[in-house]
């Protein structure tokens, strides 16, 4: 039954293909230089593919910030808002034993003058020994860190920098110990200026500090090049990033979105038509390159 | 005939397979500023065991083409200050990594230690207080006992117990201030009586103590009287 279908359909096929006019006449390639050609061209895209995607993509690690959740820098600034940790060197114990020689002493003067009142003694009631605590606390609040102000906090946090860089005990000036403490004012004051973006006197400081930070690790790493990687491991920042040329501009601000989404540098037209048939070169090579 | 031989610097690994990028320098003298200027070019060389790093120095040999653009292969590595960093890269990254969890562990340790610090020294001073003051032995006293490791309470071991850092560190202060006090003291009196002066520094082993500058003098004493001290 089949059989005489197909070939009344191909009777019926043929004088319409007949009828189309053919605009090349010449075989469809399949040559071996054809195919040879053709793989040579695939394997081209995705290297251009490959190229262009390195070109535009940006080194992962912000030469300003670091690597993000870096513990050396979330320990540090967790240590300034420490509410149970005391500002200005003062120690918990200390001010404890302060308080209570207070009491002692006030004790010791009204049995002196002869004073046989009970109810006069500080702290024989309960009544007496809430108010005490309230005294302690009250000062506890005013001492700790979380009220402390940023420059307190800033010097505390500079010391124990110091103390877990340093080469020996004592050590200020080794050029670990600078980074370590330029890290931590960097971390400082570019939050600060995350927050006030008009702050241009601070902007350039910090833009400095940056400079100042890569200009000691690069001579850290010609003098001490173990030491030099341990201390960029530790601050979170990578070789790349201390080695290659860097300027905290807008260009920087605007790429590694130190002010969120804000447009800083508002590109040509020529610029952005560029930047758009790149975009779409690359796509297009990559849907190739799937092929 | 001799195979052509350069020395230079490895400056891309990594990117090609089994081939890295080397710099190299020569001196070409240049007529025109009568003066040898440095000339660089970059080769493909072949590294058969891809080990040399960025960074290493090397010496290339002519080989056969290996490719268009690849005509010379690594002969030795003759400093191998790339795959030295790439080692201590490697091992900061383990090190670091331990010495952050110990770091962090202590902090946290820290925290909780503050945390759970109850005020129990102003408790225990009015306790002791209320014991001398009324002389008789109250049951807590034994355990406040244990816990400051002393024996018998007087108004002294209070005082002692309530003792601030503070005290401590002025007491020091007064102490150096003394010493730098007779220190100066006597080195002024060496300057001023120059037998003396002479004599001791002979003594530390100074030839010709009257040729020296005043103020160089009056440093050596400073420096002897300070280690006699």
């Amino acid at each position: 039954m089949k059989l005489p279908l197909a070939g009344l359909q191909r009777q019926w096929v043929i004088p319409q293909i007949a009828q189309v006019r053919m605009f090349a006449s010449s075989r469809p390639c399949g040559g071996h230089k054809a195919v040879k050609f053709l793989k040579a061209q695939k394997k081209r895209q995705v290297n251009q593919a490959k190229q262009l995607k390195l070109k535009t993509a940006l080194d992962t690690i912000d030469p300003v910030f670091g690597r993000s959740n870096t513990p050396f820098i979330v320990r540090a600034m967790a240590e300034m808002k420490e509410p149970k940790v005391l500002a200005q060197g003062y120690e918990n114990q200390e001010v404890e034993k302060l308080l209570a020689a207070v009491e002692a002493a006030k004790r010791e003067q009204i049995e002196l003058s002869g004073f046989n009142n009970t109810s006069l003694m500080p702290g024989t009631n309960e009544n007496g020994s809430e108010g005490l605590a309230s005294q302690r606390e009250s000062i506890m609040r005013i001492l700790s860190m979380r009220n402390a102000s940023n420059k307190d906090a800033m010097k505390l946090v500079v010391r124990q920098a110091r103390e877990e860089f340093q080469r020996f005990e004592g050590d200020t000036g080794s050029s670990e110990v600078q980074a370590a403490i330029m890290t931590v004012r960097i971390q400082n004051l570019a939050k600060h200026i995350q927050e006030n973006k008009n702050d241009h006197k601070n902007t350039r400081i910090l833009r400095m500090l940056v400079q100042q930070r890569q200009n000691i690790l690069r001579y850290l790493k010609r003098d001490k090049p173990e030491r030099y990687f341990w201390t960029i491991q530790k601050l979170g920042l990578s070789d790349s990033a201390v080695v290659s040329e860097f300027n905290m501009d807008r260009r920087y601000m605007q790429d590694y979105k130190f002010f969120g989404d804000r447009i800083l540098i508002k590109d040509s037209k020529k610029v952005a038509d560029q930047k758009r048939r790149d975009l779409r070169k690359q796509k297009r090579s990559a849907r190739r390159a799937q092929l | 005939m001799a195979r052509q031989n350069f020395v230079g610097l490895v400056v891309s690994q990594g990117k090609m397979q089994k081939t890295v990028k080397v710099r190299v320098e020569t001196k070409v003298f240049n007529k025109r500023i009568n003066k040898e200027l440095f000339h660089r070019k970059d080769y493909l060389v072949h590294d058969e065991q891809a080990v040399s790093r960025e960074g290493d120095l090397v010496r290339i040999e002519a080989t056969r083409p290996l490719s268009r653009r690849k005509f010379f292969s690594v002969a030795e590595i003759l400093k191998n200050k790339g795959q030295q960093f790439a080692l201590f890269e490697s091992q900061a990254k383990t090190q670091v990594m331990q010495e952050e969890a110990q770091k962090t562990r202590e902090f946290l340790e820290r925290r909780r230690a503050h945390e759970t610090n109850e005020s129990v020294l102003l408790d225990d001073v009015r306790t002791i207080q209320q014991a001398l003051s009324q002389g008789q032995d109250a049951e807590e006293l034994a355990e406040i006992k244990a816990r400051y490791g002393i024996e018998h309470f007087t108004p002294d071991a209070l005082k002692q117990l309530l003792q601030l850092d503070v005290l401590a560190l002025e007491k020091s202060v007064v102490v150096q201030k003394s010493k730098i006090d007779t220190v100066q003291a006597r080195v002024s009196e060496l300057l001023q009586n120059e037998q003396d002066g002479d004599l001791l520094l002979r003594q530390h082993g100074v030839e010709d103590p009257q040729t020296l500058k005043s103020n160089i003098k009056k440093n050596l004493l400073r420096k002897y009287v300070m280690q006699e001290l």
